[in-house]
């Protein structure tokens, strides 16, 4: 994208938004429990938990259903099938077909809760196998996940968090699903403003060491919330602009693609990408 | 399915430029720092015997060549000394690990790396292109790692379990995925789908696709090994590696 077209989508960011606060109590833990019941977990109760780390377990035959702590996000996997390949089967099911049998499953589980979330992408896991030197086996399909975003103020909830997953074996069998969506306590502030697109392009340039249109060129451009990952405590879900960037001339003259991250509104909170480059040598000398 | 098994583990990480005057081309990748820190917080918090952490300056090729292969190599003493190896940085396509350092070089090149004759049973490389799809990821599966998994004159044809790593150039500056992995596998989850779980992008444009390839005597047993297998497994291996099995999601 030029940077007519960056202001263009710009233009489209003009929309009311919140910085919310999260609500980090993982008590009571009644809603997961019957969410546990209704996976196939039968006869848990507060009980049954184990704690493990950072992380309260349930095991059942071969069901494993947990909650991560610090973001509230629960996983349920068969351990006997989720991710693991038969040696023989293989799927061919298109996008939409994935879809909504996810959706089915996600019904059936009552996943959304209070929430809105809306298909994003589905992956696939590929398999294959091959003899040193030899011919490799043919690549399968195993499963599909499919991936759900959640949807706040219209605006979609990018980053490893804001999303459900579904995955489903050949048979279109649910394995496992994971849950991200961390609790909203309450509107913190709403949105001032909008960051303008050169002080962003600005940030980005410095962070990468890299100039707009000289090496650094943005693929595309998003307003959306974001939600960290399941082991990560967040404290407010605001919004931000995700910027696919292409970088050219990294490592051994190759290009690299990443997904940058800033906050969007002018009364946003903190740095979103990592600046830190760690300690100084410690002088290794063997 | 949690079993507790404590490990040796070592980490390693490139968040900052190159040295002037070495071949190697990057910039500085704070981003690699924080996974790198996320996992070694997370492998104390879960009991696992840390062998070394080296970042940057300290972070060196022959870490990873083997003697045979390169002169200078000594992995044997180091990356192959551990139970479980997390490197965070730069990579090569097909070629390297980069690294901010000059210790004989900034590149650890994969031809020249002889996995798991020692100690290593996993080993995480969380860096671009260790596997592309120029012109399959079957093609660059087999050109890349069947030499760095032939073993060496003591273990000929043996090797690690598992190498998690990534396809292609897309990198996630998702963090945490490392803390995620060792959480998951310190609780029992198998290594090559712990890795697929934390490391595949749930948004964004950039997808990136982890894969993890094991290894095994023939197919059934590395593809049971690359589906099953466990920290619990430490004490097995040298593995055979006649035959590699590999899954990633696209």
């Amino acid at each position: 994208m030029d940077h007519h077209a960056l202001a263009e989508r710009w233009h489209t960011f003009d929309v009311s938004a919140n910085i919310y606060e999260v609500d980090s109590a993982i008590e009571p833990l009644d809603d997961l429990l019957e969410l546990a019941r209704r996976a196939g977990l039968e006869g848990v109760s507060d009980g049954s938990w184990n704690e493990i780390g950072p992380l309260l377990e349930i095991e059942h035959d071969s069901n494993v259903f947990t909650v991560y702590r610090p973001s509230r996000a629960v996983q349920c996997i068969d351990s006997a099938r989720w991710q693991v390949d038969d040696g023989v089967s293989t799927m061919e099911i298109s996008d939409e077909d994935a879809i909504a049998a996810a959706l089915e499953e996600v019904n059936h589980l009552e996943l959304v809760e209070h929430d809105i979330f809306r298909p994003f992408r589905v992956t696939r896991l590929n398999v294959a196998s091959a003899e040193k030197e030899g011919i490799s086996s043919q690549r399968r399909v195993v499963d599909i996940g499919v991936v759900l975003s959640r949807v706040i103020d219209e605006l979609p909830v990018e980053g490893q968090g804001g999303n459900i997953v579904m995955y489903l074996d050949t048979n279109l069998q649910i394995t496992g699903f994971q849950r991200i969506a961390r609790r909203v306590a309450g509107v913190h502030e709403p949105v001032h403003g909008w960051r303008p697109l050169d002080d962003v392009l600005s940030e980005v340039e410095t962070y990468w060491e890299i100039s707009f249109d000289s090496g650094l060129t943005v693929e595309d451009a998003r307003l959306g919330y974001l939600e960290l990952g399941r082991l990560e405590k967040q404290e407010f879900i605001q919004p931000v602009y995700g910027l696919s960037l292409r970088l050219s001339s990294q490592e051994n003259d190759e290009v690299r693609t990443v997904e940058h991250y800033v906050t969007a509104a002018t009364n946003g909170i903190g740095a979103l990408m990592p600046s830190d480059s760690g300690p100084a040598s410690q002088g290794r000398s063997k | 399915m949690a079993d507790f098994t404590r490990v040796d583990f070592a980490v390693e990480w490139n968040s900052v430029n190159k040295v002037p005057g070495t071949i190697c081309g990057f910039k500085a990748l704070p981003a690699a720092w924080s996974v790198a820190s996320a996992v070694i917080d997370t492998a104390r918090s879960f009991g696992h015997t840390e062998k070394f952490v080296w970042g940057n300056a300290d972070a060196w090729a022959t870490d990873y060549e083997h003697s045979e292969r390169e002169p200078n190599g000594n992995s044997v003493n180091w990356v192959d000394n551990t139970h479980l190896m997390y490197f965070a940085g730069h990579g090569a396509a097909e070629l390297s690990v980069s690294l901010a350092s000059n210790h004989h070089g900034c590149r650890a090149f994969y031809r020249n790396m002889r996995l798991g004759v020692g100690l290593l049973r996993w080993l995480v490389l969380d860096l671009c292109d260790a596997v592309t799809d120029k012109p399959d990821v079957e093609t660059s599966v087999m050109r890349v790692w069947s030499s760095p998994t032939d073993g060496d004159a003591a273990h000929p044809v043996q090797a690690l379990h598992v190498l998690c790593t990534f396809i292609g150039d897309a990198y996630s500056i998702d963090t945490n995925r490392g803390a995620e992995f060792v959480t998951a596998v310190s609780r029992g989850t198998p290594v090559g789908t712990a890795w697929l779980d934390a490391a595949f992008a749930r948004s964004g444009k950039n997808v990136n696709r982890p894969i993890a390839i094991a290894c095994g005597r023939d197919g059934p047993d590395a593809i049971a090994r690359r589906d099953h297998g466990r920290l619990a497994d430490r004490n097995i291996g040298p593995v055979p590696a006649a035959q590699l099995a590999w899954k990633w999601r696209s």
